[in-house]
């Protein structure tokens, strides 16, 4: 029941903080009074005094901490506010000190600072309890009037009825420039707040010459660069948006009649798309509702049912229900509260059904309503007749129907409407836009008529590792379920006549695995393949002579005989980088065998400087220390760019030999050739298997 | 005196205000000087100044009403060239193979790729461009289906940043901050606008490999990290393969039963421990617990698209039945959206061309153009448009002028920081509009730039939020997005 007590005690600062105010103002009272030497039988109340105002101080300082932390105040100003009240409480004890024990002159120095010291620290309070604008909100000249920008007035239903100038020009212009040019305060002698004020013009003239923008002072004053020193809006304030000028400007330009209407005007494409997206203001903000409470808010947000306010400026309130299947007419029933103030609600993909539809009428405010993918029939529908504000209704996934279309005809608002995947026709829409032509309607997008036709993906074959010894199993994945997958085992395409892909396939031997995926509907996939090699002899060790690269070290060694294959990916840590050199790695077969391909699994990508071997070679050793060559290859150096690719190197000893030991030597590039930018630097040689057979 | 252990000193440093306010003889300038040395002492209940650790954003209400509620970046990493795409230049074909005139250049530095290249010939894009949509804009032929959604979407033509390389301008573009450090956008969201959903996280990234440049630079998880805000904030990437997000599923011999049990009895402990000290980072440790618990069925049940019909696998296009594939991430994405998930981040690797440009942008093209705009179309027929932020583009733009040899088919680009485009839809954005220019050479902007910073300004503000307003205090300072600059673009808001 303690928790927070600080905050309790907190609320007490506004009123604690008005004494030390007083008795500090008492002292300088009395001061002044006693200073010319009269009444100076009042100086003996001062050290009284100044005691009484050090201790309301401090305690109005501690007291003023504790309610910061509720956090609603503006963290800068509390952070000023803070810190110059805890000064304050410190200069009226020091006042205290030096009027005991210093000079006239000190204390009197003291007194005016700590003076200063209460002002500001007065000055920064009142502004975090009452804004920044509150002493200046009624000086002379301020017009606290807030007009809104370009909108439409509620009272029209399009634009085209609209008149120019006073519906759109005028609004516009007295929100943004009546601050200076009003009939309260008029610079330059003008005023823009008024149709008398533009036909009078100002201080330097006409405002406007029909017909002609470009020669109008006023359109002229507008376009100016913002820098310029005659450009309106001055500095500092808000420019016009660049739909703004060409409203104005095409008002000039088509005679700036104050009577006429926008349908009058030639139409101008530039100005038209601001035209069209003109909406009127809502219409909720002229009932004056109250702000919600913060307390109702809480209570819902307890109950586990988001509830927001959605901005500090309106007291409109959001609540979000969607995928929840356990809603009830008690659930939202203890909505109401807030029923004034709700105007969105979110109920998608939940178990509202017609019925539950019917305890929603008490939010009679509701400005956009979710139903998509819920039971909701043209029954429902009915029940959304008294939602007049509706703007926003999202029925798609429901079974709603033409007929139910009628209940919303009614709804003067409604401007967006969305039926993807319902029983709603073409037909049925028409009729509705015939009664509601603003209303925009979102049917869904006809797949077909904007993608072409779709090939299925490619199905991947997977498989632990590429190369292998005894067994491997081969799995096919495809994430369309109930999809063909034909596939063959020795190469050839696989047709409607291969045999179709169940169950897992085990490979004994070297495979090349073809697959295809067709489906209705589909064009047949590529023909994916993968190929499995069966490795005749497992090499039991593999020693290098210049260790690769640290970024790219693989697990070392071993990664060249895991039987694991890269991909392009060249930091995928299956391949060792050589930066600049060669491989050269000798491979311990664990006893004599016979060798009769080396192989040598390579990458290039000349974007990121790796290029094939330029040559390879092959010696053999039984003891391990002295090698024969018995086998050589050169490769030609990449001539050019290319996408990354990898490739394998084979090197068919021209007669088999005996050995216990093979040492191979993969020359790599060394450095960059001269067609490549980086000339001359050094080149990388990738490599992620060497198998022996 | 013994020494109190540590535990019990900690107990000790945690003591809240309950325990001096039954402790009168300390007397409240006690207390108030206690707190003024640390405040958390007197924090009794969590209050947002000083804990951004509830599921409820630090901001009570927000400063505007928001015309966004939800984002999906699709961020493409590696700087897409933006005369392949969207900045129509016919001048840098005309003058194919020109000299850069240094009036244009004006002193510009270069990276260290192309600074000590002899010659800086322009090079004209390789692809046509045809007007799309009701205003003709023009759109490059690699983005068909991009061009179907122009009236959809918005181009900005003018962004701009300071950073030249890639690992300081996508932090710059994600956490406004070249140095590393500091909370990513989608953090800033969390801790300011809380969470919509009980059992996916708020911010998820999904990450795809392009097919342009397959080897192209990784990326890493501090860029949706959460910087200095509470770590609830960060992102959670959710991979492809059967473990969508790491450590989540029971480990193998763990039944859901057993998972269940443990955690009742682990939450008895934690409440007895708030109970003893009060600390609101239990409670908010018992929620992520009981968050992950949850995640066990939501993840599952989001990342299973088998439910999906024949048709949105046509519309995404055939990559989206792959895991792992940008149009999968699309699809996942949407997903994400539908179930209330308030930030998705994408990012698509292998926009990094420096050379065989042509070849590498347009299977890049091909892997982004139609599942981004079926992820349009798909919102909007969903209703889900109009309150869902999607942004499509690179850390900065690259140059008019071919880094190594231009040839005939070939030539590359390096990378541009002072142009380079993208494209934002629904959420509020003005559609149907492109917004700034770019001079005839496409190296500077002539009207309507966007800074990085105020883009994120516009994008806060999309969201209801005053960017100035948004902030945390670490270290003494005052942080924000948009560090202490960035201007709100009036223009962009429908």
């Amino acid at each position: 029941m303690f928790e927070n007590f600080h905050l309790f005690l907190g609320r007490f600062h506004p009123l604690v903080l008005h004494l030390p105010i007083g008795l500090l103002a008492g002292v300088f009272v009395l001061e002044l009074a006693a200073w010319r030497g009269k009444l100076q039988a009042l100086q003996v109340a001062v050290p009284f005094l100044l005691k009484l105002s050090a201790l309301t101080a401090v305690v109005s300082a501690v007291l003023g901490y504790m309610l910061a932390q509720s956090g609603d105040y503006d963290p800068t100003l509390v952070t000023w506010h803070q810190w110059s009240g805890i000064a304050l409480a410190a200069a009226t004890l020091a006042l205290l000190f030096v009027q005991q024990r210093a000079s006239t002159a000190v204390y009197q120095g003291v007194l005016l600072a700590t003076g200063g010291l209460l002002a500001l620290t007065g000055h920064l309070g009142g502004t975090l309890t009452h804004g920044s604008d509150y002493l200046t909100a009624y000086f002379p000249g301020n017009s606290t009037r807030v007009v809104s920008d370009l909108t439409l007035p509620d009272s029209l239903q399009t634009v085209g009825a609209a008149r120019v100038f006073d519906d759109l020009i005028l609004p516009l212009v007295s929100s943004r420039c009546g601050e200076c040019h009003s009939t309260e305060k008029q610079k330059g002698e003008l005023t823009l707040t008024t149709r008398a004020g533009w036909e009078d013009g100002g201080k330097e003239g006409e405002l406007l010459v029909a017909g002609n923008a470009f020669s109008s002072l006023f359109f002229r004053r507008i376009i100016l660069p913002r820098d310029h020193k005659d450009a309106m809006p001055p500095e500092g304030k808000r420019a016009l948006s660049a739909e703004e000028v060409a409203l104005l400007g095409w008002w000039i330009n088509e005679g700036a009649s104050y009577e006429s209407r926008v349908d009058d005007l030639e139409p101008d494409p530039k100005v038209a798309a601001a035209l069209d997206a003109l909406r009127p203001t809502n219409p909720l903000l002229a009932l004056d509702l109250d702000m919600p409470r913060p307390q109702r808010l809480q209570a819902l947000q307890e109950a586990g049912i988001a509830a927001t306010q959605l901005s500090e400026e309106e007291p409109f309130v959001s609540v979000r229900l969607t995928h929840r299947s356990d809603l009830d007419a008690g659930l939202l029933g203890r909505l109401e509260p807030l029923a004034d103030q709700i105007t969105e609600l979110y109920l998608g993909h939940s178990n509202v059904d017609d019925e539950l539809v019917t305890s929603l009428r008490a939010f009679k405010y509701l400005q956009r309503l979710h139903l998509e993918n819920t039971a909701i029939t043209d029954v429902g529908l009915r029940s959304l007749e008294a939602f007049t504000y509706l703007r926003y209704l999202n029925l798609y996934g429901t079974s709603v129907s033409d007929s139910g279309l009628d209940a919303l005809a009614v709804l003067p608002h409604l401007s967006n409407l969305y039926l993807w995947q319902t029983n709603v026709t073409r037909a049925g829409v028409e009729r509705l836009l015939a009664q509601q032509p603003r209303l925009t309607v979102d049917q869904g997008i006809v797949v077909e008529e904007l993608f072409g036709a779709s090939k299925l993906g490619t199905p991947q074959i997977i498989a632990d590792k590429a190369l292998f010894t005894d067994s491997l199993t081969v799995t096919i994945g495809f994430p369309l379920e109930g999809t063909a997958l034909y596939y063959t085992l020795d190469g050839s395409e696989p047709t409607d006549q291969s045999p179709l892909y169940t169950n897992p396939l085990l490979l004994t031997g070297s495979t090349l695995v073809k697959v295809q995926a067709r489906r209705e509907g589909w064009d047949d996939s590529d023909v994916g393949s993968s190929s499995f090699v069966k490795v005749g002899r497992a090499v039991q060790t593999l020693t290098l002579r210049d260790s690769p690269s640290e970024r790219y070290a693989g697990d070392g060694p071993a990664t060249l005989i895991d039987l694991q294959l890269g991909d392009q990916n060249f930091r995928s840590g299956a391949w060792l980088g050589f930066e600049g050199g060669d491989l050269v790695g000798t491979l311990d077969l664990g006893e004599s065998a016979v060798v009769h391909n080396v192989t040598v699994s390579c990458l290039e990508d000349v974007n990121a400087w790796i290029f094939y071997p330029v040559g390879l070679t092959v010696s053999v050793s039984e003891d391990g220390s002295t090698f024969r060559e018995v086998g050589a290859r050169t490769y030609p150096p990449t001539a050019d760019f290319g996408a990354a690719s990898m490739q394998k190197y084979i090197l068919s000893l021209d007669v088999p030999q005996e050995a216990r030991f093979v040492r191979v030597h993969v020359r790599g590039q060394r450095t960059l050739p001269e067609w490549h930018p980086n000339e001359g630097s050094e080149a990388w040689l990738f490599v992620d298997e060497v198998l022996v057979d | 005196m013994n020494k109190p252990d540590p535990i019990e000193r900690e107990c000790l440093y945690n003591l809240n205000r309950r325990h001096f306010f039954s402790r009168m003889s300390q007397g409240i300038g006690g207390v108030a000087l206690a707190s003024l040395l640390n405040p958390s002492l007197l924090m009794g209940a969590p209050s947002p100044a000083f804990n951004d650790a509830s599921l409820d954003g630090v901001l009570k209400t927000l400063h505007f009403a928001p015309k966004a509620k939800r984002v999906i970046y699709l961020f493409q990493s590696g700087g897409p060239s933006q005369y392949e795409l969207f900045d129509h230049k016919p001048l840098l074909r005309k003058k194919n193979g020109d000299e850069l005139p240094d009036s244009v250049r004006q002193g510009q530095r270069l990276t260290g790729m192309t600074a000590n290249q002899e010659s800086f010939p322009l090079a004209g894009s390789q692809y046509d461009f045809h007007p799309a949509g009701q205003n003709g804009t023009m759109i490059s032929e690699l983005l068909p289906y991009t061009s179907k959604i122009v009236d959809d979407i918005c181009i900005v033509k003018s962004m701009y940043t300071e950073a030249i390389n890639h690992d300081p301008a996508i932090t710059f573009f994600q956490t406004g901050s070249q140095q590393p450090g500091r909370p990513s956008f989608g953090s800033w969201l969390s801790y300011g606008l809380g969470s919509m959903n009980q059992n996916l996280p708020t911010f998820c990234v999904l990450l795809s490999r392009g097919t342009g440049r397959p080897g192209d630079q990784p990326l890493y998880a501090r860029l949706w990290g959460n910087g200095f805000l509470h770590s609830l904030h960060q992102g959670v990437q959710f991979r492809s393969g059967k473990d969508p997000v790491l450590y989540l599923q029971n480990p193998p011999g763990v039944t859901g039963m057993t998972r269940r049990h443990w955690l009742d009895q682990l939450n008895r402990l934690n409440h007895l421990q708030q109970e003893e000290l009060g600390d609101p980072e239990i409670t908010t440790r018992i929620a992520q617990y009981e968050m992950a618990y949850r995640m066990q069925t939501s993840v599952p049940e989001t990342m299973d698209i088998s439910s999906e019909p024949d048709w949105v696998f046509k519309m995404y296009g055939p990559d989206s039945l792959t895991p792992g594939t940008y149009a999968a991430n699309c699809l996942l994405a949407r997903r994400l959206i539908e179930r209330d998930v308030r930030f998705v981040q994408l990012y698509h690797m292998g926009w990094d061309q420096h050379f065989d440009l042509p070849g590498a942008i347009g299977r890049q093209a091909y892997d982004t153009d139609q599942a981004s705009a079926a992820l349009v179309m798909d919102l909007k027929q969903r209703g889900l448009l109009d309150e869902t932020l999607v942004i499509w583009g690179g850390e900065f733009g690259r140059t008019n002028y071919s880094q190594g040899k231009l040839t005939k088919t070939d030539y590359g680009r390096d990378h541009h920081p002072r142009c380079f485009s993208l494209w934002m839809a629904g959420g509020g954005i003005k559609p149907g509009m492109v917004y700034g220019e770019t001079d005839d050479y496409g190296y500077n902007i002539v009207k309507d730039p966007v800074h990085v910073h105020d883009l994120q300004a516009t994008l806060l503000r999309l969201f209801g939020v005053d960017h100035e307003k948004l902030i945390f205090k670490h270290q003494g300072r005052r942080f924000r997005l948009t560090d202490v600059h960035g201007h709100v673009i009036d223009d962009l808001l429908a």
